[in-house]
């Protein structure tokens, strides 16, 4: 291979796209030419020089969010226009909360413990109310009138004929 | 259905989202920064659309560069290229001697992409994926969707330009400097 070849293969040469073959014969001549190997020395700078130079550009948080938000369904993407990710100072604020440095618990299992103390109290109440027995002086059906409570018989006229069967009677009876 | 959608998601964020600086990077190279963030939207958006199109075991980042190559193309940029190609000119590599001489210095960053972007679209195209993304051949033939010949073709011009514009910015440096160094022995 000489320098006219080589310089016609160089591209492919530092691309790594020869055959092998190629790529030996090319080695080879390299060994021998300084000019062909400052040649390729040059290009692979200029290669390496491209890949810093664009590097430095780096996408905004922005798009990155907005690339995120496309695999979202579209009334979601909708709504979520103004919502934006939140940084390093907001989740240290949200770590911060009250809750979390007072009450250091779930909230689902402070909501548990909350409806069962409230249906603990409920039943409770309820079943107090209905199985109290009744106070002293209060009336009730439910006790027999006993004919001591009546007071002491008295001499009355005939009072059947007033009433079938009721008070007159049964005072009747005792007598 | 949505237990589908979900994984579909997860597979997109896995596969296609890690890429993003890198399609960022290459659209700013293409466009000002407004409209890089469009193009990459816009990637990413038909990246979604057709993500069940693509193969697991072939290249992502290849397959996000010839979307991307398509969202540019269908937005008008091929119009704006600079010099036309003709055929001869595609299919035809330069054996020119243009490496001889050190034209790269080391603060080189801001000419190196001023002279970049007078680099014609494609041949830039072409030597941003084979120089920056380290695509093979045939993978920059099937993102640009032309044949192998054209890509060899397009990345020897495109190297050999950039290369005699720094050169040309080096000359244009010299000449500045020995007028300012013949202005200042007259005024001595």
């Amino acid at each position: 291979m000489d320098c006219k070849e080589f310089r016609e293969v160089l591209d492919l040469y530092v691309d790594q796209e020869l055959s092998f073959d190629a790529s030996t014969a090319a080695r080879i001549h390299l060994n021998e030419c300084s000019t062909c190997r400052r040649a390729e020395r040059e290009l692979i700078r200029l290669r390496r020089a491209l890949k810093l130079v664009v590097s430095q550009h780096q996408p905004s948080a922005d798009l990155v969010s907005a690339v995120r938000r496309i695999t979202q369904p579209r009334w979601r993407r909708l709504f979520d226009i103004t919502k934006r990710k939140p940084n390093a100072a907001d989740v240290a604020r949200a770590r911060r909360s009250l809750w979390r440095e007072t009450i250091k618990l779930p909230m689902p299992v402070f909501m548990l413990l909350v409806i069962a103390v409230v249906t603990v109290t409920v039943v409770f109440t309820r079943r107090r109310m209905f199985s109290a027995p009744p106070s002293a002086g209060v009336y009730s059906k439910t006790e027999a009138i006993k004919p001591a409570d009546l007071g002491p018989p008295f001499e009355a006229a005939d009072l059947s004929r007033f009433d079938h069967g009721g008070r007159a009677s049964l005072y009747k009876e005792l007598r | 259905m949505r237990l589908l959608q979900r994984g579909r998601t997860k597979r997109f964020e896995a596969v296609a989202v890690p890429h993003l600086a890198d399609v960022y990077r290459f659209a700013r190279q293409l466009e000002n920064e407004q409209r890089a963030q469009d193009l990459v939207q816009e990637t990413y958006l038909r990246a979604w659309k057709y993500f069940d199109s693509f193969r697991p075991e072939t290249n992502c980042r290849a397959w996000l560069f010839r979307i991307l190559h398509n969202v540019w193309r269908d937005a008008g940029q091929r119009a704006r290229l600079e010099i036309p190609l003709t055929e001869k000119e595609e299919t035809l590599i330069e054996p020119y001697y243009d490496w001889e001489d050190e034209f790269l210095k080391n603060e080189l960053s801001m000419e190196l992409e001023r002279a970049l972007s007078q680099v014609p679209a494609l041949y830039r195209w072409a030597i941003l994926l084979a120089d920056v993304e380290e695509l093979s051949y045939q993978e920059i033939a099937h993102v640009m969707n032309c044949p192998i010949g054209t890509v060899m073709s397009r990345i020897n011009r495109g190297r050999r330009t950039l290369a005699r514009l720094l050169r040309s910015r080096d000359a244009e440096l010299i000449k500045e400097l020995d007028e300012i160094k013949d202005e200042s022995t007259r005024s001595i």
